[in-house]
């Protein structure tokens, strides 16, 4: 399977703080990659890099087997949702459409005017005037009518309601099924990507936590309920991510190829949720061991 | 709406401006026929108009500096649109290059009509007063605003893709633009050509004055630099500050003049400021309105004049003037206009440039 986006020792940097550094990812094509992480790492920076608006200060990246440049042919094989779904608020919807049909060799005229007409929205109307939830719909459109091979969607439900949340979603997968294109599309927010996403990313402070296909992840975790035990003693084809205890009983989420079949175990599936919020947990508890001791004296 | 501002200015132009044609021909006209013609009365009646519009002229190319260029790409930048627009498939050069090229055909355009229009309107004037050269006239006319507008369009949309946010930006474009044209102005306008010399006696009553009729000058010609010298070539001053203004020039009770570095001139007459019975230390406070008890007559005055005069002539001192004469009215407009044109396609260069290398 080739990848449509191959970071390798990754880095970004803004004067003396790294956005993103030593990022190495791999994700395949033909997918709807969810790249999720919590506020701050490296989302945002990854997908930017990718679509050429960000220069890497370090390391390489292949978006669709080329270099993420400011040049025209690359540019129009990668359509791009930014965060916040930046759009012109003195220009109507039909300026919009306009722009993209003057700025694509590959526009699609008759689906974007569809879209509009499906979506309901009003082509004279500022776009200013939009709803946060419109004004995403919008620039969905556009990316989605340059005709491009592989989709990055930046955080683009992140500020709207739940309503117009799931119906960005709906129109978001109605595209998917319609086009053979490639999406990532990334998110803090896992009930999101949870609908739609079929693939998984966890970045956590720049690295790589988790990634793969969402059923083989949910199909080799498990949640374990029994009496008291310490992880240390775990067999070794069961690896512990994330364990809790209280006096009596021991909960453990562990990842693990084989079924499980020690009896006194209460075996329950993992949601893609606590999945992402174990793996996340666990790199948080890394990362606060191996920060370094300031202003401790012995 | 700029569209609108300029046909609104069109029209309060073509009423008054016929009105200003009138009163060139049946007063200013008649009046300049005459030796001693002080009719610029019937314009100044418009004063106020007559500034207004002038300083249109003088402040547009920096608005347009401050609100179409500062604003082009930091407009982008802050409300993020630039993410939409740069993940079109058109490079950012390529659209910069859009964005640059229709913005300064819009000021071509816009800034062209409106120097056209005022040029026309002030025309009456600018025949009566003969002297196009003058920084207030020859900023404000034909081809130079265009440019000014130009350059200025073209630092503000450089400003606000280096700063990044459209009010310093504008701040910046201002600035900067005004320190442009003054350098422009007082350094490098006198020299585009090099200056006419034209040597005029001493005059003491008005040191410094050369043109007109007390002068040798026509006053059409826009003066450079002008100096004092001796007979024997020795200069005395730069830019005519010999004079009773400086304190070089003296004139005892006596009568006895005294050029200062140059010699004295023991006189026959008293000094008829001391006869008429006024008193005053020298000429210089008499003429310059320092300290003074009365004020002196005129016949005082003119036979000061004759003494001081008597005795410039004596040693030689003349005046030599370097100045720019009005026939070069169109050569100085075109390489003032190419100097801030070619000073635009630099900073849009290097615009597209930093756009394309530096921005990430």
């Amino acid at each position: 399977m080739s990848a449509v986006l191959e970071a390798h020792g990754l880095g970004k940097r803004y004067g003396r703080t790294w956005a993103l550094s030593e990022c190495t990812v791999s994700i395949p094509s033909g997918h709807v990659v969810g790249l999720v992480g919590p506020n701050g790492a490296g989302k945002s920076t990854l997908l930017n890099l990718a679509v050429g608006l960000l220069k890497p200060s370090a390391g390489g990246l292949e978006v669709l087997g080329g270099r993420p440049t400011d040049e025209e042919g690359q540019l129009g094989r990668v359509g791009f949702v930014a965060q916040d779904t930046p759009t012109y608020t003195a220009l109507s919807v039909a300026d919009h459409l306009q722009m993209g049909a003057r700025t694509n060799p590959n526009w699609d005229r008759q689906v974007a005017d569809a879209r509009i007409a499906q979506l309901g929205l009003d082509p004279a109307q500022k776009s200013g005037k939009l709803s946060g939830g419109q004004r995403a719909q919008l620039a969905l459109t556009m990316a989605v009518a340059k005709r491009p091979e592989l989709l990055l969607l930046d955080e683009p439900v992140a500020s709207l309601d739940p309503l117009a949340r799931r119906e960005f979603l709906q129109v978001l997968m109605q595209t998917v099924a319609e086009d053979e294109v490639s999406v990532v599309l990334s998110s803090h927010l896992m009930a999101d990507l949870e609908r739609v996403c079929d693939y998984l990313v966890v970045l956590v402070a720049s690295r790589v936590q988790l990634a793969g296909p969402v059923d083989e992840l949910l199909a080799s975790h498990r949640r374990l309920i029994g009496p008291r035990r310490d992880p240390a003693t775990m067999p070794g084809n069961q690896t512990v991510i994330e364990s809790s205890h209280t006096d009596r009983q021991s909960t453990f989420m562990v990842q693990t190829e084989d079924p499980v079949l020690d009896p006194s175990w209460t075996v329950e599936d993992v949601g893609l949720e606590d999945l992402v919020l174990a793996y996340m947990g666990q790199a948080a508890a890394i990362a606060r061991q191996s920060r370094p001791m300031i202003g401790l004296v012995k | 709406m700029v569209a609108g501002v300029l046909a609104v200015l069109g029209i309060a132009l073509a009423i008054t401006g016929p009105s200003l044609v009138h009163v060139y021909d049946t007063v200013v006209k008649p009046c300049m026929a005459k030796v001693n013609c002080n009719g610029a009365g019937g314009f100044s009646q418009r004063d106020h108009l007559l500034q207004a519009v002038s300083l249109l002229l003088l402040i547009t190319p920096a608005l347009v500096g401050m609100f179409w260029g500062a604003p082009l790409v930091a407009r982008e930048l802050e409300n993020n649109t630039f993410r939409l627009a740069w993940t079109q498939s058109v490079s950012r050069v390529r659209w910069l290059a859009a964005k640059l090229g229709i913005g300064a055909l819009v000021t071509i355009m816009t800034v062209g009509l409106l120097s056209l229009m005022t040029t026309w309107w002030f025309s009456p004037l600018d025949a009566f007063s003969n002297n196009a050269l003058t920084p207030s006239i020859f900023d404000r006319r034909d081809l130079v605003p265009v440019a000014y507008a130009l350059f200025a369009f073209a630092l503000g949309s450089l400003a606000g893709l280096l700063i990044r946010r459209t009010l310093p930006a504008m701040v910046v474009t201002l600035f900067g633009f005004i320190g442009l044209r003054y350098v422009v102005e007082d350094s490098l306008r006198p020299h585009y050509l090099t200056p006419l010399k034209a040597s005029t006696p001493f005059n003491p009553l008005n040191p410094g004055v050369t043109q007109g009729s007390s002068g040798g000058l026509q006053s059409s010609a826009q003066v450079v630099s002008q100096e004092t010298v001796t007979g024997t070539g020795r200069v005395l001053s730069q830019s005519g500050n010999v004079g009773p203004s400086s304190g070089e020039v003296s004139v005892a009770n006596s009568g006895t003049v005294t050029l200062r570095g140059v010699g004295t001139c023991h006189g026959n007459v008293n000094n008829p400021l001391v006869a008429t019975g006024r008193v005053s230390q020298s000429l210089q406070q008499s003429l310059t309105g320092g300290p003074q008890v009365h004020a002196p007559s005129n016949s005082a005055i003119e036979k000061l004049n004759q003494i001081v005069s008597t005795c410039a002539h004596k040693y030689g001192l003349r005046d030599i003037v370097s100045y720019q004469p009005l026939s070069r009215y169109w050569p100085f407009q075109m390489y003032e206009s190419a100097l801030f044109i070619a000073a635009a396609l630099v900073l849009a260069g290097f615009s597209l440039w930093w756009v394309r290398r530096r921005m990430a």
